[in-house]
């Protein structure tokens, strides 16, 4: 099948050709159709699913019909009733035809109907518009009477089964035998499709290159032969690639170049006026110089190639004399200049304006400075309440991605400390979990508290990210802040920095700090997981401390790394096991309560084994408490899993469920005290045992 | 070859009216696009079929930049192209048309980049493409889904080129005042004065507070006009208010909480207008006989 569209845009191709083959897939499974592998191909003007080979049709299958009980469908003469004979008439039988059948509910009269398996064809043509119905794009639209809702206009469908097309009819459309060539280079010749060699070998000839694949292998050879053309190396754009990717149906390479005039203006702008404006890949020299050249490719066969790149280039002039002319500008007002201006900016409708922003930025960082002991507060205030003046700039303006650098810039332009231009120039960072962090502990200090002020404003107002509504990026600005703190080794409690952050939205908050601190707390866990996750953590492990310690993301980060190193050492999850058992034990109804305010008699104690194991417990008690506080977790588990025999022996010979109340709370009072000696490290309870992980 | 810029504009007219376009007049009000002109924002609502074509001359006055940007204008020429229902073949008529003004399309490259389309102050969005050729932006293509608040049915197409950026391209110009108006004069000797001097008045002399009265006034007679139902009049003094709201901008005298009020002021007459238009034109309801 081959759904013919007019330019669907290069950023939802991808993921509408998962859903097309999990959907696809799907239906096939349903109706018990057996496939060879499903082929999805896409260019914007098309979506291809194919595959060299499906059964013909469903197999043949019986099903077993039952009317009338047996006692209820003769009567005493041994004669069919009238509802064995209702029964057979319903179904087109005689009576004889019917037999009794032993069920589950007695006997029944009845009998096996044959249902012959529904041809390929027919599955197809019901099951295609439902697949292609069931589409999810970030925008739909309407453009014909019936009211199909599709990314863009669908003009022609493709859709063949051997030699027969398979019917249907979608937004108006029927399907057909014909598909159209390049639209430019090839005129969008008609072609008449008879099977998927000859669908493949003529929109090859019509200058069509189906396969997403293909394109992109011409297109990174091209790119890289092109740069050694002109002895530079390309900076590689992996997003960039992906998105050009779907911007033709014949990828060729042109290479431009510009005015070397232009070269003045720093290199991000350079490389950003290229890739946002022109989707243009920039080029540097073995010295890692920016070239004043660019690649861009185009939709054509590279026939006119001399008159596609003067067109390119004048573009490129322009838009580069553009930004020559913002950067200009620019310069003429300072940074300081542009604060009060800030106030024309909204932030957030209902958190008001970039002024009010930076206001609490500086009294954030402040507060940050302080509690990590920051050595240059100063500067660290300075770089707060200039971040957002670069917003003023008509290089931001026309270039958004470009936030937080030019401020960087014209700072450091402007002569001053290269802390505050830094920390400027880095404050957006991380902008994915790939990103770096930012340099230096000021920068890394603003970093944070811009994304805290964003996700606890929002939180506090109830703006809640759900699905995929999140205007604010606060997913991505929480995973920025979680992972500032990890790479810069930051050890705080978040509840901290929270409150200190709510203080500063005042009346502006609609909901109360501790409401608003369970779902920052929420919100915060669920991003954790997913960082230790991506890090390579265990479930079991990520679960056994981000409900103890998330408060504190780097500590956590030290006692999962613990967990993972010592796990595979012999005792180690042995005592887990343990730690589980005694877990399930104290949380049995009723038990903790009686037990709570008993302390341990050693007077009530009847074993060795016991006399022991509160023997290890109080001796180790005091290494724990100091393994904690100079957080040598490594240390703490080690002590933990040497208490393995010891336990051991205890469950093997004592039962804590005793006769005697007495020595039966005194029992559940050890394992209450030992479990408490750990618990405030990690709740090893929850660790999976290797053998027991599927 | 010189491709003049009259000749441009009279060529794709042309092309269009062999296509059945009825060709009209630009607005004489001031607008910031050919979509605000009625023959598109009142005819996309309701059920009958049209196509028109016209030119419009639209007023960006913050765009403005005293005749010294090369590609920057408060006032550029829009070539606008409305067909309601959308033919099936509408991007092939258009690739015709490009055919038709001198562009040899094989020897270019021509793309479809998703742009989509929104206009808060009208209440009215779609869905298309910037249409590229080596680069350069030359049209917006769009169906139209929703304008003054309303779904429409039929799905209009609008296609809007920018005639400057087409002509400066069959030229090879740099600057758009360089381009040749007719075969004597230039786009400079038309144009320029009106840049520098509406640039000085839009940045430096416009006289915000007696701006912000015109708002209010012409903000009420719409409205007036709206309980009327004298539609047309009504939009109008909505156009007028749009003008006036982007004069403000342009001064610097808007703050942001004014500037949404302000636009969703705008916005609601828009959206009352739409809705008084439909029902207004909707056929007599048939009697039973």
């Amino acid at each position: 099948m081959e759904v013919g569209c007019e330019e669907i845009p290069a950023r939802y191709i991808d993921s509408t050709l998962l859903q097309l083959h999990e959907n696809l897939t799907k239906k096939l499974q349903e109706h018990s159709l057996g496939h060879e592998a499903i082929n999805s191909y896409a260019t914007p003007r098309r979506l291809v699913l194919a595959t060299p080979a499906l059964d013909e049709r469903q197999a043949d299958r019986t099903e077993l019909l039952t009317g009338p009980p047996q006692s209820a469908a003769f009567d005493a003469a041994n004669n069919p009733t009238l509802a064995a004979r209702g029964f057979a008439a319903k179904h087109g039988l005689a009576v004889d035809a019917l037999k009794c059948i032993q069920t589950e509910r007695g006997i029944y009269l009845g009998f096996e109907k044959r249902i012959t398996g529904k041809s390929a064809l027919e599955v197809l043509s019901q099951e295609l518009p439902q697949v292609l119905r069931s589409l999810n794009f970030p925008k739909s639209m309407r453009w014909e009477s019936t009211q199909f809702l599709f990314v863009r206009p669908i003009r022609w469908i493709l859709c063949r089964l051997g030699d027969q097309v398979v019917p249907f009819s979608l937004a108006g459309v029927s399907t057909g035998s014909v598909t159209y060539g390049h639209r430019i280079l090839s005129g969008n010749i008609e072609i008449e499709v008879t099977s998927f060699e000859s669908y493949r070998e003529q929109l090859r000839n019509h200058k069509v290159r189906f396969d997403s694949k293909d394109r992109l292998a011409t297109i990174q050879s091209a790119l890289t032969a092109e740069a050694t053309k002109v002895g530079a190396r390309l900076i590689p754009d992996p997003r960039l690639l992906d998105l050009v990717v779907n911007l033709n149906e014949y990828p060729s390479i042109v290479c431009g170049s510009f005015s070397s005039d232009f070269l003045r203006l720093p290199r991000e702008v350079l490389v950003t006026v290229m890739r946002e404006h022109q989707k243009y890949f920039s080029l540097v020299d073995a010295e890692e110089n920016l070239l004043p050249r660019f690649l861009a490719v185009v939709d054509s066969d590279g026939a006119h190639t001399e008159q596609i790149r003067a067109g390119h280039q004048r573009v490129l002039k322009a838009r580069l004399a553009d930004a020559r002319f913002f950067w200009d500008v620019d310069h003429k007002v300072k940074l300081e200049d542009r604060i009060q201006q800030l106030d024309r900016v909204v932030f957030q409708q209902k958190l008001g304006t970039m002024l009010e922003k930076t206001q609490r930025l500086v009294s954030l960082t402040g507060f940050l400075g302080k509690t990590l002991r920051a050595k240059n507060l100063d500067e660290t205030k300075q770089a707060a309440r200039l971040c957002k003046a670069d917003l003023i700039t008509d290089m931001v303006k026309e270039f958004t991605d470009l936030q937080g650098v030019m401020g960087g810039l014209y700072a450091k332009a402007e002569g001053l400390p290269v802390a505050v231009s830094d920390a400027i120039y880095e404050h957006y960072r991380p902008s994915t979990l790939e990103d770096t962090s930012p340099q230096t502990l000021v920068g890394a200090i603003l970093s944070v508290a811009d994304k805290l002020d964003s996700v606890v404003g929002a939180f506090g107002i109830g703006q809640v990210p759900t699905g995929s509504k999140d205007p604010l990026a606060l997913r991505r600005q929480t995973l920025g802040l979680i992972k500032v703190l990890l790479d810069k080794r930051i050890s705080l409690s978040l509840e901290k920095i929270f409150f200190r952050s709510f203080a500063l939205f005042r009346r502006k908050a609609t909901r109360t700090r501790e409401e608003t601190w369970q779902d920052v707390a929420t919100f915060v866990k669920d991003r954790l997981r997913f960082i230790f996750r991506e890090q390579g953590f265990r479930y079991d492990e990520i679960n056994s401390v981000v409900e103890i310690c998330f408060d504190n993301p780097y500590d956590c980060l030290e006692r999962l790394r613990a967990i993972a190193a010592i796990r595979s050492g012999a005792d180690f999850e042995a005592v887990a096991q343990g730690f589980k058992r005694i877990k399930n034990i104290l949380s049995e109804p009723g038990l903790e309560i009686s037990t709570e305010s008993l302390p341990i008699d050693p007077a009530l104690f009847e074993s060795d084994e016991e006399r022991s194991l509160a023997a290890a417990v109080q001796a180790i008690q005091p290494k724990v408490r100091r393994a904690v506080a100079t957080r040598t977790y490594a240390r703490a588990f080690e002590l933990m899993a040497s208490l393995r025999p010891a336990i051991d022996l205890f469950f093997d010979k004592v039962l804590v469920m005793a006769e005697d109340p007495k020595v039966r709370a005194n029992r559940l009072n050890l394992l209450r005290s030992l479990l408490q000696t750990f618990l405030n490290i990690a709740d090893v309870s929850e660790i999976v045992p290797a053998s027991k992980e599927a | 070859m010189i491709v003049r810029f009259q000749d441009l504009f009279l060529e794709l007219l042309r092309f269009w009216a062999d296509r059945g376009c009825v060709i009209q007049m630009p607005y004489d009000v001031e607008k910031g696009a050919g979509t605000m002109n009625p023959e598109t924002f009142l005819r996309v609502l309701g059920p009958q079929p049209y196509a028109v074509a016209y030119v419009e001359p639209s007023r960006r006055p913050a765009d403005g930049r005293y005749g010294e940007n090369p590609n920057r204008v408060q006032k550029h020429h829009q070539l606008q192209v409305l067909l309601k229902p959308s033919p099936l073949d509408i991007q092939l008529v258009y690739l015709q048309s490009l055919e038709r003004i001198g562009i040899r399309l094989v020897e270019h490259d021509v793309r479809f980049e998703e742009d989509n389309w929104e206009s808060p102050t009208l209440g009215a969005w779609g869905v298309g493409w910037q249409v590229l050729l080596d680069g350069l932006e030359i049209t917006q293509f769009t169906y139209f889904q929703q304008a003054g608040g309303l779904d429409l049915e039929p799905c209009a197409v609008e296609i809007t080129y920018g005639l400057e950026r087409i002509a400066m391209f069959l030229n090879n110009a740099d600057s758009c005042f360089d381009l040749a108006w007719s075969p004597t004069i230039s786009y400079r000797e038309i144009r320029m004065r009106d840049e520098v001097e509406f640039s000085r008045y839009n940045f430096e002399e416009a006289d915000s507070a007696l701006h912000f009265k015109w708002f209010g006034d012409f903000e009420r007679e719409a409205a007036r006009l709206i309980k009327l139902g004298l539609i047309l009049p009504a939009y109008d003094y909505c156009l007028k208010c749009s003008h006036v709201f982007n004069v403000l901008d342009a001064r610097g005298a808007v703050s942001v909480s004014e500037r949404a009020r302000l636009i969703q002021r705008v916005r609601t007459l828009a959206c009352q207008i739409a809705a008084g238009y439909v029902k207004s034109s909707a056929p007599p309801a048939q009697v039973p006989v």
